[in-house]
């Protein structure tokens, strides 16, 4: 199945672009897109985008379809769900 | 004492006398220093009753223990008084090169009263200050001020604070201006310089107080220095600004459009992406700061460079406005930082001007042109008639609770508390906001309590300070309460609100400057003093609980967005709060037990005689 992907702000300039496809395995789940974006972006990613260990992405990162947060790894997606991710830093 | 100089200077401008105010270690041990210390000074001073522009009626600028030091981030200073806006207690902070030249002129800061007969401008330096004319200032801009100032000096590595017309005009959200487009904007206590003839202080030397460890604040400064460069948000500020935040803020429905009624907004136009690619932009940093979230614009017209608008800018001429040209927004600012007002109180009356327009309240005849959402120039002719203090601009300049009252409008419709006007995180988008604002310090106010951070994820965990449902009211009393308290500590320490440094580590800092030994329990406790002690300074004016209220143009249910169908649960939010704060809920002021707690002893003996 084939999810899209939409990166704002500071993280088009990271990800090389605002939009991107990507495949997962039916019944993938959100951690398994975070792991395909880590693969696929991981050389342009400052390493600040990581937590400490580098394995996992920082807390900022926040991933949202529609109105709904996605948080939990184990999140279902499905074919054609469309993915926000933006960096929940505010101030000023 | 360590980490400080131990004494005020203190001017009688009536009197043109000037004399140093000693500061004993137990004082500074109590209320620190910044926008506290300045509080403390302004309650035993203030008097009963009187304008706030008043003569007698002291304006405080203070700097604090961790300015100048090798710290990164402390490059801060905070003023205080009674605010021509509110009527209640007033502050206002900037970062820049000011704050090192106060500090380092030999002295923790100032505190003026009385009025001089004829514009005058103070000099400090290294342990000596002068009082001098001003009066071929008088009408000048703020950057035309700093410029003249220090040429008329010959002093170079002077830095200057100072106000531009609309101070002298005492225009109610007049603010001070430093180190070009710093502003010391929120309160309106530019027109308090105003009301005293004072055009602007100039700041110059390098004395700086002897630290109790010294090697050890340089270690904790390379420590800090870490932290905050392994911390996404400085690779996030340093590479956009603020504006950085703009698409996200649409998108949680925390950026507040067509005053306050909508929450969608199309922002591509006006990030900062936008802004880098539209203009040629330098980053700009306070000193000492590793981050530089400050923008230039170079060459924004042949030969002019300009500021670049901060988020809270870009929203209120932005999208509070409908305005998707980034052009406007930014001609907006800097006419708002040359002349010295406060973007987010102009930007709010603007927008209000606005919305009565399409109410048809306010009539084309009345405006002399017509106001259509999203008309960048008639945004920017608006300023300009506040600035110039022109028909309708007359009226705006008041800020929108004179607006409404103007208007005979519901004082509802006036987004503000306490007559300070909303800042650009939507309430209805984080309750906690909405908990802040009603309670904040010096009325509505995005930086005594950014909550919203808390909400995104920031949490502090030493003072379990955690995140909740951010679109709830449920549970969002303590961490508020405590996050105020955090933040304004910040204003005391004087340390910027962006450093991402946890409890241990300020505890640390101060430790090492000051040789004390203040636990984070000690430091929150601080923290609670200081909220409390500006309280009784505007319990002292009249405040009451009437006063902690959010007004319902800025909670009622949006339609649409992110936020759509939900209000804050004020009542609610606010009784918990005024428990765990230990307020009375009849008063609104603060008990006679809690006053005691936090050693308020001379504010409960005349609180409760």
């Amino acid at each position: 199945m084939k999810v899209r992907v939409q990166f704002h702000g500071i993280l088009v300039d990271w990800m090389g672009g605002s939009r991107a496809e990507v495949s997962l395995s039916d019944g993938g789940t959100f951690g398994e897109l975070l792991m395909e974006i880590k693969k696929g972006f991981s050389s342009t990613m400052p390493p600040q985008l990581r937590e400490k260990d580098q394995e996992t992405f920082n807390r900022a990162l926040w991933a949202m379809r529609g109105k709904e947060r996605l948080s939990e790894l184990n999140a279902g997606l499905k074919d054609g769900d469309e993915i926000q991710f933006f960096l929940s830093l505010a101030g000023g | 004492m360590k980490g400080y100089h131990g004494r005020i200077l203190e001017v009688d401008l009536s009197a043109r006398k000037m004399t140093d105010l000693p500061l004993s270690e137990d004082f500074l041990k109590k209320y620190i220093g910044g926008a506290t210390l300045a509080a403390a000074l302004v309650y035993e001073r203030m008097g009963k009753n009187g304008s706030p522009l008043a003569p007698e009626k002291p304006l405080v600028f203070a700097t604090g223990p961790f300015t100048g030091t090798p710290l990164p981030m402390v490059s801060r200073y905070a003023v205080g008084g009674i605010s021509p806006l509110t009527g209640f207690w007033g502050e206002a902070t900037s970062g820049g090169r000011f704050p090192f030249r106060l500090k380092g002129s030999g002295w923790d800061g100032l505190l003026v009263k009385g009025k001089a007969d004829r514009p005058v401008y103070l000099y400090l330096k290294e342990g000596k200050a002068e009082i001098r004319d001003a009066s071929r200032l008088w009408g000048k801009d703020s950057y035309q001020t700093q410029k003249a100032v220090k040429e008329e000096l010959k002093d170079d590595s002077a830095s200057v604070a100072c106000i531009a017309s609309t101070g002298e005009k005492l225009i109610k959200f007049a603010g001070i201006m430093n180190d070009s487009g710093r502003a010391a904007g929120r309160c309106g206590l530019g027109a308090l310089m105003g009301s005293k003839n004072l055009k602007a202080v100039a700041a110059s030397g390098n004395l700086r107080p002897e630290l109790a460890n010294a090697e050890k604040v340089r270690e904790l400064a390379k420590q800090a220095v870490a932290t905050i460069n392994g911390n996404l948000v400085s690779v996030a500020f340093r590479e956009y600004g603020t504006m950085m935040y703009m698409d996200m803020a649409m998108t949680l429905g925390d950026a507040p459009a067509k005053y306050f009624t909508k929450a969608v907004f199309p922002v591509s136009k006006i990030t900062g992406q936008a802004l880098r690619q539209a203009y040629t932009v330098h980053n700009y940093a306070c000193l000492g700061c590793p981050i530089g979230c400050g923008r230039e614009l170079v060459e924004f017209k042949p030969g002019l460079n300009v500021d670049g608008p901060e988020y809270e800018t870009a929203v209120a001429f932005g999208p509070l406005c409908m305005n998707t040209d980034l052009d406007s927004i930014v001609r907006a600012n800097h006419l708002c930082n040359v002349h010295g007002i406060d973007t987010i109180s102009a930007g709010v009356s603007v927008a209000y001007a606005f919305y009565l327009y399409e109410k048809r309240v306010l009539k084309k005849k009345q405006v002399g042109f017509e106001l259509k959402w999203g008309d960048g120039k008639a945004v920017v002719k608006l300023v300009e008639k506040i600035i110039a203090q022109k028909g309708i601009g007359k009226i705006l300049s008041q800020g929108t609770l004179a607006m409404a009252k103007e208007f005979k409008r519901s004082p509802d419709e006036a987004a503000q508390v306490k007559g300070l006007e909303m800042p650009m995180h939507d309430a209805r988008a984080f309750h906690g906001m909405a908990l802040s604002y009603a309670t904040g310090p010096r009325g509505a106010c995005h930086l005594k309590g950014d909550y919203y951070n808390v909400e995104l994820g920031n949490m502090v965990l030493e003072y379990m300070i955690l995140p909740g449902e951010r679109l709830s009211s449920e549970g969002k009393s303590e961490g508020v309460a405590k996050y105020q308290s955090l933040k304004d500590l910040f204003d005391s320490l004087t340390l910027c609100k962006f450093a991402p440094l946890p409890p241990t580590q300020l505890c640390e800092m101060l430790n090492a400057i000051t040789g004390w030994q203040f636990s984070p329990k000690e430091l929150l406790a601080a923290g609670d003093r200081s909220v409390n002690i500006k309280r009784a300074v505007s319990n002292k004016l009249g405040l009451t609980r009437e006063q902690d209220r959010m007004p319902s143009i800025c909670t009622a249910a949006l339609a649409e967005g992110s936020a759509a169908g939900i209000e804050p649960e004020m009542e609610k939010m606010l009784k918990s709060y005024y428990q765990f704060r230990g307020w009375d809920w009849k008063t609104g002021r603060p008990t006679k037990e809690k006053l005691l707690e936090l050693g308020l002893n001379q504010v409960a003996a005349e609180m409760y005689p």
